[in-house]
């Protein structure tokens, strides 16, 4: 399998959020503002590449039996090692994060992708397949950050872009404007995708 | 604070899917229909509650001090353990339970609301009881979100929905409204 | 072997890995976490008092004598330059919109607020979060301790600090919060000058 269609596959077509439409809860929780949905896209990539990674060098002296508590574990591992150098490092996004980054163990992406990838793939393969899905996480992130950013507070990573008679629409920052933008977004996506697929069938049956 | 408080609280103004975003995925997920709704319900209520009591004990006698540093490993290993055992309970004692509740007892395990509440009952110092009536809360509150959304998401089949918008987009439109009527209750505690 | 034992035997192993792979990794962060933590707090004392350079935490009995009945005031700091008493630090938790709310207030020794700091808050992000932005905050800044402060859209009078818009509930459990402390330092803390030079 070539490692470039894994990787685009992880961003694009399989975006975890846009089209598997898993691992919801943080995404609507962090993106209150541009930055926090970029810190936590590259806490979950971290996660998702070092979890991948030791799933895939164990996947063969693990038996059948025991896999998702081993993978767990694994993941948990992760996530609190990513943890404690945020607190250690980055306290102000650690706090604007909170509770969100502990519960990127029950982060659906991360289990799956151990379990349906990197479970069966190799060392290579994995780690690429975690930062394509890692990416793909961060982008849905930053496009809805930014967006809520923008219209809840004019402002876009904190730098103001709309002057002070721009009456922000604070709904957007609270949580029923996160569920009903992240609900419009993944609506204009299906929409471009189901064009793209008509398109496909039809150019297929003028080919014939 | 006060029991009552916190109940009102975690069920109402706070509600963990509405207004702090816990447990989003089985939310949208299992809410087809009230029947798979109720079930997730109390199952969920079940292990958040009796996860919260051990986690809650296993902090106080084993982590605090020195070994905090554990905590998400141990919690979530805790919870794994107990939905296995809870399964196999439910299998031998009560097989109609077993038949009703078990399909999602495995979900449960990746449900944040579980490890949530259990952090959360850590972060905020509650002490024991405090402790179980945040958790019955929390997963009350869970349950009254899950079953209104499936409720309305039952309507959304017999009417006409635009294509791009239909099945989880347009559940999250919901989701979005229901947050703004739960936003009513803010300022009630 | 037993199936059942080899498995345990197995994750067992994995789980102990783990520990102590986060055991290496707790020993490298965490004195760096306890000096974030350290310098965190000192950065806030710093800010809500610029003119102090050192600081010097109250310890329980003073504390509980200064605050009485008062037990949400959980910290008190006194701030030193060089060897003379500057200003008091005080931090105190009340209720705010979203749940409990943190803050620090500083009060100079010549009776003026030199600032507050919101530390710990829950509040709606654009409306009561905006509480931890410089236009709120600032305008706490050298109001005097004497007077009762109230809160304004267009603070004029020298008692008289920016309302945040649409947030009446965290602007209040704020204003309360200090007015709280202005009358605990009044009572308490303004006429020891005396006692303070001993130490």
């Amino acid at each position: 399998m070539k490692l470039s269609k894994v990787f685009f596959n992880g961003v694009v077509k399989e975006n975890p959020i846009f089209v598997q439409l898993i691992g919801m809860c943080s995404v609507l929780a962090v993106t209150t503002a541009a930055k926090n949905g970029l810190a936590m896209g590259l806490a979950v990539t971290g996660v998702l590449i070092g979890s991948n990674v030791v799933v895939s060098l164990i996947r063969k002296v693990v038996p059948n039996k025991i896999r998702i508590p081993a993978f767990i574990v694994v993941i948990a591992t992760f996530v609190t090692i990513v943890e404690m150098f945020m607190k250690a490092y980055a306290q102000d996004l650690y706090n604007a994060l909170g509770i969100f980054i502990p519960l990127i163990v029950v982060n659906c992406i991360i289990l799956a992708r151990a379990e349906s990838f990197a479970s069966k793939h190799g060392l290579l393969a994995s780690a690429v397949d975690g930062l394509g899905m890692g990416v793909g996480y961060t982008l849905a992130l930053l496009i809805l950050s930014i967006l809520r950013e923008f219209l809840g507070s004019g402002s876009i990573f904190d730098i103001q872009i709309l002057g002070p008679s721009f009456e922000p629409a604070i709904i957007f920052l609270m949580p029923p404007g996160a569920f009903i933008l992240l609900g419009i977004l993944i609506g204009i996506f299906n929409s471009i995708r189901n064009k793209q697929a008509s398109k496909e069938v039809l150019q297929k049956e003028e080919a014939r | 604070m006060n029991l009552f408080t916190i109940l009102i609280s975690t069920i109402f103004v706070n509600n963990y899917v509405l207004g702090r975003f816990l447990g989003v995925c089985p939310f949208l997920g299992v809410s087809n229909k009230t029947e798979t709704a109720t079930g997730m319900g109390i199952a969920v209520t079940f292990v958040v509650t009796l996860s919260s009591i051990i986690t809650y004990i296993i902090h106080h006698t084993i982590l605090i001090g020195r070994l905090e540093y554990l905590q998400t490993i141990v919690f979530i290993l805790v919870i794994a353990a107990l939905v296995q055992f809870v399964e196999m309970v439910l299998k031998k004692i009560s097989p109609t339970l077993y038949n009703a509740l078990g399909v999602y007892l495995p979900l449960i395990t990746t449900n944040c609301v579980v490890l949530g509440v259990a952090i959360l009952n850590i972060q905020a110092e509650y002490n024991l009881i405090e402790t179980i009536v945040n958790a019955f809360g929390a997963s009350v509150g869970f349950s009254l979100a899950l079953i209104l959304i499936a409720a309305i998401r039952e309507k959304f089949e017999i009417q006409e929905i635009p294509k791009a918008l239909e099945g989880f987009p347009i559940a999250l439109i919901t989701a979005g409204l229901m947050s703004i009527a739960f936003l009513g209750f803010n300022g009630l505690v | 072997m037993n199936e059942t034992i080899k498995l345990a035997l197995i994750l067992f192993i994995i789980t102990a890995v783990a520990a102590s792979v986060l055991a290496i990794s707790n020993s490298v962060t965490s004195e760096r976490i306890a000096e974030a933590d350290r310098l965190a707090s000192e950065r806030a004392k710093m800010e809500v008092l610029d003119i102090a350079e050192e600081f010097k935490q109250l310890d329980e009995n003073r504390l509980k004598e200064i605050v009485g009945d008062n037990t949400n005031i959980t910290e008190i700091n006194e701030g030193y330059k060089g060897s003379d008493l500057v200003g008091y630090t005080f931090n105190i938790e009340v209720n705010g919109y979203g749940g409990p709310l943190t803050f620090m207030t500083g009060i100079s020794k010549d009776g003026k607020i030199t600032g507050i700091k919101v530390l710990v808050h829950e509040e709606t992000p654009g409306l009561g979060a905006n509480s931890t932005r410089p236009f709120f905050t600032d305008s706490f800044k050298g109001k005097p301790v004497d007077s009762e402060i109230t809160a304004v859209r267009e603070p004029k009078a020298d008692n008289e600090v920016q309302a945040l818009t649409s947030a009446t509930v965290t602007t209040n459990a704020i204003v309360d919060g200090v007015n709280l402390i202005r009358q605990i330092y009044s009572e308490k803390l303004s006429n020891l000058e005396g006692m303070e030079v001993e130490r």
